[in-house]
Order: C-alpha cells, then structure tokens, then sequence
C-alpha cells in the first residue's frame, strides 16, 4: 500500500477555507466546553492521575483480568469469542450471523470493527449494515472514513449533508437544517429498527469484576440495537477493561467531559446479562494489542477513545480526520497507525508540532508527545524516510555540528538572505517562503558582535 | 542535615554562593569555612539565534550582565541538536550532543536565551549518558526566563520600560515542557512566569490573544515540513492579534515570533514583535 | 477445524503473548469518593436541565399520579406505563417482541436512583418494563424518589449493583446529537422529550 500522504491531504482542505473554518471552530469550542466543565471540579487532574494508574495496573495484570472477565461473562449467558486479528473477528461475526440467518443489522458506533474494516467484510457477505449514529451513518453513505472518533462527520457542512442526504435517503435538497436532517434519519432509522435481524456496538469498558460492558453514547442508538433485536454481538479490544465497578466512576467522570466537554453522555449503557429472549455474544479482540503491551510505547493501550487530543490538536484541527486517511486519526492516531504498518503509516508521526497539549488534555495521561519523537525514531532507524527525506535536514546536521562549519554556514546563509535574488528566494525552492515574508539579514551576528566588544573592552 | 539545597553546591544568596565545611562532606574547592564566589554562568546562543536574532542574544547577554555575574558566551557550541532530534534522527545528534555537554562543564548555570533549544538540551539529549557530572550540568541549564525567574529571583527592573499592551505568545516549549506559565489545558493553581516579570516592566500591560496558548505553527522542523497547516496556524495566530487591537508581541521563544513576523509581513498584517529579553532589558524600540 | 477450537486456540494465543509483554506490575490506586458539593436536589434539577430534561416536583406518590393523570394525555397516542396505578393503553408480557414497541409514544417508567452531579436517572430493564419501550418512545416519563439522589457519580455507583442485573442505564436527558456541525439537537434516534417527576 501506498505511504499516506498526511500534509498533501490536509493542504487540500486547508485551502476550502468554509470547511476549515467550521471544522476548527466546532472542535475548538468542544475544547473550551472540556476546560470550563474539568475546572469545575477540583480534583480533575488527581482523577486523570488515577485513571491512568488503574489503566496501567490493568494492563499489568491484563492476563488476570481477562480471565476473570470471561468467567463473568459466562457465568452471564453471554457468549464469549477470541479473535486474534481483524480478519478472525469478521469471520467469526459473521459466522454468528450466518448461523442465525440475519440480514439486517444495525450498528452503533465502533471503533475497533471500523480498525477491522467489519462492515465492508459482512456487507460483500449479503448482510445489510445501517450505521445508526448519525455522523457514522453519514459517512456510510458518503462512502467514506469517520473523520474523528466521536464526531464521525465533523468536517462536513450542513449543505453537504443536505446533498447527500437527499441523493441517498430522498430528502428535500433545500432545506440544509441540522433538525430537518436529523429527522430524515430519526425516520430512516425508524424504519431499519423495525427490520433489524441483530444489533451491534462497541464498548467502552469492560468490567473484570461483574461481566459487565458499557457503552456511552448520545443519541440512543446503541442502546435500541441492543435492546431491540433478539441477537445482539459487541465487540471489544482487551485493552478496554478495568478491574471494578467502583472504577467505573472516574472513568465515566473523564470521559464526555473530555471528549465533548458535557458532563456525561445522555445514555451511559450498562450490559451484564442478555435481555429476556435475547442471545448476546461479545467477542474479545487483540489485533496487535498484546504484542503493543510489550513495546516502549505500551501506554497507548491506555487510550479511552475520547477524542480530547483531536479537539486540541492545532494541525487535526485544520486538516481534518480525512487527510490521516486512517482508522484512528490526530495525536492518538499518528503513534497509533506506524504500529499497524509502519511503511503506510510512516509520514503520520511527523504530523504534529510538538505543542504537548493532546498530552495534557488526556484524561488517562498517555505520553502522546514523548510517544511521537519514538515513532520519528524507529522511522530514520528502519529506513522508512525514504520517501520523504528532505534536503535541508542534511544540510543541517552537517553544518552545524562544530562551530567551524557553523560560521560557514552562517556566512553562506547570511549571504544568500542578503544577495539572492527575491524571485528565488521567494520560489519554490525555499519552503520558507511560501507563506512567510524572509526575515531580514542582520547586520551582525551575535558571534560578531561578541568578538567586537571583546575586542573593544580589551582595548 | 539535608536540606533543598545540595550541601557540595552550596546555597546561593544575593548571587553570592555560601559553601560550608561539614564533616563528612566533600568539597570541591578551598578548605575554607567560608569563602565567597561570584556566580560563574555560560551563556550559549543556538544557531537559530545567532544567525537570525543576534539582537535577542545581545538583549539577554546585556540583561544577565547587569546582575554582577560573570557571563562566559560559550562560542565552541552552535546547535542544540535539535533539528535532528526533532526529525528522529538521534544518531546524528549524537556527537553534537556530547560536544555541547562537554562545552557547558565548568559553568555553576548555562543559560540559553531560547525555550524551544532549553528544552531540547534539558529533557532531549538522549544519545547522552545521564552520568551524575551530566545530570547536573542539565539540570542547571535553563531558558533565560527561568534563570531569572527561578534563580535570580529578579524583583525589580528598574530601567525597562514599555508603555504598551503587549500580547504575551508563551511558546509551546516554554510553557508545557519547561512550565513557565499554566497550560489552559491544566486545572492547576494559575501561575506565568513571563507575566511576572513583564510586569516588572514600566507601563507594560500582559495581553493575550484570544487562544492564549494555541500552537502557533512554527514547531520546529514542522514549519518547514509542512507549510500549509503551519502557515495558517501563524495567519490564525496573527489574526487574532489583530481582532485584540494587538500590535506587539512577545514571547520567550524567538523561533515562534520569527514565525509570526514573518507571515505578518507576508500579509500585511501590522505586528512589531518582540524576543523577551530585549523588552527587559529596556532596548526595545517601538 | 471447528469454530470453537480456532477461538480456544486464539484465546491461549492472546493470554500467552499477553503474558510474556505484560510490563511491570503497578498497584491499584484507592480511588476517594469524590464529594460533590452543595444541593444534590438543585444540582440535580440544574443538570437536568442543562441537558433539556423537564423537572416536575411533587410532594407524593399519589401526586405523582395525579400529574401523569392530568397531564398525559392517551387518545390517538400509544402510551405504555411500566409504573403501578397508571394505566397505559399498550400491554407486553414476556413474549412481547421488542420491535412492536416502536408504535409507543409515551413512556412511564421509574427510576431507581438520580445523581446530582450530573441530572441523570438510574434506569433499568425492570424499572422500565421493557427498555424498548423507553428508548422508541416520543416522550419519556421518569418517576424518581427525591431521597434517591446522590450526590456524585461515585456515590452512586455505590448503590449500585451491577453483577446482578441485565440493562441498566444512567439517563440524562433526551436523545441527542451534535453530529452536523456541532449544532446541538434535542431528540436524536430515542425520546424526544424526558420529564422527571420528583417525588418529595
């Protein structure tokens, strides 16, 4: 596969300066939301101290906890699945579905069947899949990646979800009201309700001590697939559990203000037992998980998926989730991705420009600033630079490594300020240039004047 | 008895330092009770500097020498390494790294006028080995706010003065890697170290854009890498000050306000801009 | 190869290579049970509303009635009461399939708990009946004990016993979404509207 291009993505949507400005304005208010709501509560960041440390605790007894899990669940009703990667995970859902002959599924909001590209697998199976969120349902429908983890169509505009949205569901292409559309697919999904075979959704949390899956979701649509329909089947990553129930507070706690800045999400789910009449099956997913577990770069697995490092992120928020053209996108996608395929994902890392604020609004305090110079590493080391080597790197480090050299290359490039013609400066040859005005040469360069008043004083 | 200080260092007071001869406790120098010592600090410009902002360096090598210290410039090094560190190339780095602790030995502090390059040195010289020697000449480099701030515990400056509303851009690596001002970000008690002693200055007011601490787009080798999103982080940055009415800025990075002066330029946006140092310095020249 | 012998097999597979990268060990914190402050009631009803839920305080349960009686209104709406002494007009029994609940227009249903820190009600399987019913209707009802309000989610997660029940949900307010453009909606995909009535 190719090598995502993340910088020539996201120029093209720095430059549709509508779309820019809506996606940087919308994401950067769920930010100040997420700051007024955590400074009202004076133990916030002892709550993100201790979530990480019950995070980590987790991830070292994770073997323990998963075991215990599993009993629960058992002891529950509930149906248990391993699935090693994406593909044993498609398969094995869509061995559920085959067995219970279903047709018609809907599917509230996953990440990880989104990491496993599920819904393409079971859809070229003859299964229909009606994403119920409204943001991923739009982007079913455009045929294209969610764009950020809890804001799946955060980057479109009313009108485009008008267009589509009346190519696709028959709606009146006038009327771009977000509550109009709503209602289109509060109708639509009506009807895909009353016909759905089984239900699916992610999960938030595991809990390894009462089998318990939660799921926080807004608009109500995970808790109607898995209410509804007498087949219901989550799926999970391992990383998603914690060890109590009395956790489970501070996590809750974390999570929507973080991510949205509101205090919890309307519909915090809470799934121990199948309902009267209902089979539920969850299967448990690794996908590179445990091998991650034992790398420097572990406490990404901390990661509860909130979304808080995209909403602060200043280049998400002027590129967009599509231009990361990627499961997981932002700071938590650009160390997550090189773990998946380095060589695809080898560009993403670069992506950022170190300002550590997705490091400091984590609510489980993963390391994502410290974890990008990691992946900047590993890339030089296994020669994944090729493709994108850039000159003046080099020169750098070769002109700058004593003083000698630094005062040649200071010559050098103080001449080239000072007797260069404009035109070239100014072309493309100089990526300076593009959107700066060049600084001007100085007169004297301290090193010169540092001699000077030696000099002088001594005389 | 083990207080804060660490006895073999001595405690500083008045920028005179005061080493006791305990039992028990080896000392470097003269067998003496008690002697006095001028603060010794290394003064090292990073290239950046040098090349482009010789009038930041001079500011602040003009500012430490107005508190009866003894500035030695460190004219050996010129890189912090940290274009290749920044890129992952930490193997480059490497013989630079060792060269520029090797040339910050024999200093009691090495202040460098530059956040971004403190950082660097302080927390990124990775392919250095932390021996004890290294650990502390480390950990006695700072950016020249902090040495003021911290170590000099500047309270007064009587000659600078600067009648203006000036827009405070704490640069990214100033404030979330060396903490010298509250993140938004974090819920902690409000704190800025930059404000504090630009409110030393006489008839400055600290004004701030409307995102006070958004990522101005310079990052390092990001501006270079990729200038579309770091030119419209600079425009957005920029535009904001001009919304506030601000027409001065200044920030303890240069690299940040080179950043923005230049995109200012570029389209036509009226901003002066500032390095610290030169507005407490009293040179600033409006 | 069967099925469940691949699964077996990837579950060892998993906890074995779990097993050789866990990295080190690191306590469980004790986590406090953070206190909310002030009036876990107002708080509640603040909260409720932020999130566009409707508050309705009545001094007993017998008024609680009377307000459902008069303000609920059945002709030409599909109403189903999970709640002893109101009447609704759509019956389940066990068999009931949960898709026929999407002719329901209100729901009456009972809390089981609230939280002041943050509005939201306690609900579950048994508490709603059939949460179907909940989650399809226009306009939910919620009848809540006010002595049942909790402070903080932490407090009330300790009433809670989730290893013995099924369905069990924190409620804050009506359905809703921010999906196009952030524009908040009230009434996305389940209620439309949510009143709680609290009693006492």
């Amino acid at each position: 596969m190719s090598q995502v291009n993340q910088v020539k993505l996201g120029a093209k949507f720095i430059a549709d300066t509508p779309h820019r400005v809506s996606h940087d304005r919308c994401l950067w208010e769920a930010r100040m939301r997420r700051d007024r709501v955590a400074a009202q509560i004076p133990e916030w960041e002892e709550m993100r101290r201790l979530a990480s440390q019950i995070k980590l605790h987790t991830l070292s007894h994770l073997d323990r906890y998963l075991e215990e899990f599993e009993t629960r669940l058992k002891e529950n009703g509930i149906h248990v699945h391993w699935a090693e990667d994406a593909s044993e995970h498609n398969r094995i859902v869509y061995e559920i579905f085959r067995d219970h002959g279903v047709r018609t599924v809907t599917k509230g909001k996953s990440m990880l069947m989104d990491e496993c590209g599920m819904r393409e697998y079971l859809e070229a199976r003859g299964i229909d899949i009606f994403e119920a969120d409204l943001g991923e349902r739009i982007q079913q429908l455009d045929n294209q990646r969610p764009s950020h983890i809890v804001m799946p169509a955060i980057h479109k505009l009313r009108g485009d979800v008008a267009r589509l949205f009346a190519e696709k569901l028959g709606s009146d292409p006038d009327i771009d009201d977000p509550h109009y559309l709503n209602s289109v697919m509060r109708k639509h999904m009506r009807e895909n309700y009353i016909k759905a075979d089984a239900g699916m959704c992610g999960v938030n949390f595991g809990v390894a001590e009462t089998g318990t899956i939660v799921v926080a979701t807004n608009e109500g649509n995970a808790d109607i697939s898995a209410n509804v329909p007498p087949l219901f089947v989550a799926s999970m990553g391992i990383e998603k559990l914690i060890p109590l129930q009395s956790d489970l507070p501070l996590f809750i706690r974390l999570l929507s203000r973080s991510a949205l800045g509101f205090d919890i999400t309307q519909y915090t789910s809470h799934y121990t037992r199948p309902r009267r009449g209902q089979e539920m099956h969850l299967v448990i997913v690794d996908n590179g998980r445990s091998r991650r577990l034992g790398t420097p770069y572990f406490e990404v697995l901390k990661c509860i998926r909130c979304g808080a490092c995209m909403n602060t992120c200043p280049v998400f928020r002027r590129t967009s989730g599509i231009s990361y053209d990627a499961p997981y996108m932002g700071p938590i996608g650009i160390v997550l991705q090189p773990s998946y395929d380095l060589h695809r994902y080898a560009q993403l890392p670069y992506s950022c420009t170190h300002c550590g604020s997705c490091g400091n609004v984590c609510p489980v305090r993963v390391p994502i600033p410290d974890y990008v110079f990691y992946w900047r590493t590993q890339i030089v080391e296994q020669h994944e630079d090729r493709l994108m080597h850039r000159l003046e790197e080099n020169g750098i480090s070769l002109v700058l490594h004593s003083s000698t050299t630094l005062s040649h290359a200071e010559k050098l490039g103080l001449w080239a300020l000072r007797y260069l013609p404009k035109s070239l400066l100014n072309s493309g040859l100089n990526p300076w240039a593009k959107d700066h005005a060049n600084p001007e040469p100085p007169a004297e360069t301290f090193r010169q004047y540092y001699k000077r008043i030696s000099k002088e004083n001594k005389d | 008895m083990r207080g804060d200080f660490e006895l073999s260092r001595g405690v500083w007071c008045n920028n005179i330092r005061y080493r006791f001869n305990i039992t028990g406790i080896k000392i470097y120098y003269k067998d003496t009770n008690l002697f006095l010592e001028v603060m010794k600090v290394g003064f090292f410009v990073p290239c950046y500097v040098d090349m482009l902002a010789p009038e930041a360096a001079i500011a602040s090598y003009e500012l430490l020498r107005r508190f009866d210290i003894d500035v030695h410039y460190i004219e050996q090094a010129s890189c912090c390494g940290l274009p290749m560190t920044d890129m992952g190339y930490e193997r480059k780095a490497c013989r630079l790294e060792n060269n520029l602790v090797k040339y910050f030995s024999g200093y009691d502090y090495v202040v460098i006028p530059s956040g971004i390059c403190t950082d660097q040195v302080r927390y990124h010289l990775d392919s250095v080995e932390k021996t004890p020697e290294v650990q502390h000449i480390l950990d006695t480099t700072h950016d020249i706010v902090d040495f003021l701030h911290d170590v000099l515990q500047v309270k007064s400056l009587p000659w600078a003065k600067f009648p203006h509303r000036v827009a405070l851009h704490n640069g990214c690596h100033s404030l979330r890697f060396l903490h010298q001002a509250r993140p938004t970000e974090l819920m902690v008690p409000d704190y800025s170290k930059t404000a504090n002693l630009l409110n030393l200055v006489e008839g400055l007011e600290v004004c701030y854009a409307t995102r006070r601490d958004e990522c101005c787009g310079f990052g390092g080798t990001f501006a270079i890498w990729d200038q579309s999103c770091a030119g419209q982080q600079g425009l957005d940055k920029v535009s904001d000050y001009e919304r506030n009415g601000l027409k001065y800025v200044t920030s303890a990075d240069f690299s940040c306000l080179m950043h923005q002066q230049g995109i200012a330029r570029k389209f036509g946006i009226d901003i002066k801009t500032y390095y610290i140092a030169e507005i407490l310095n009293g040179t600033a020249v409006d | 190869m069967t099925e469940s012998t691949t699964t077996t097999n990837a579950r060892e597979r998993i906890l074995s290579r779990i097993r050789t990268n866990l990295p080190a060990a690191v306590q469980h914190p004790d986590v406090p049970l953070f206190e909310v402050g002030g009036d876990k009631i107002a708080n509640f009803i603040t909260k409720l509303e932020s999130f566009d839920g409707k508050a309705v305080r009545v001094a007993t349960r017998g008024e609680a009635l009377k307000w459902l009686a008069e303000n609920i209104r059945s002709d030409n709406r599909t109403v189903f009461s999970a709640v002893a002494g109101f009447e609704g007009n759509f019956e389940i029994n066990d068999y009931t399939d949960p898709h026929s609940a999407n002719t329901v227009d209100v729901c009456v249903a009972r809390g089981i708990l609230g939280v002041g820190e943050t509005g939201s009600v306690w609900v579950t399987e048994e508490s709603l009946g059939l949460a179907a019913c909940a989650l399809f209707s226009t306009d939910l009802y919620l009848l809540l004990d006010a002595d049942k309000i909790y402070s903080g989610l932490h407090q009330a997660y300790r009433a809670i016993d989730l290893s013995t029940g099924r369905y069990g949900s924190f409620f804050t307010g009506p359905s809703a979404t921010a999906d196009i453009e952030a524009v908040h909606i009230t009434g996305a995909q389940g209620e439309i509207s949510l009143t709680v009535i609290l009693i006492g």
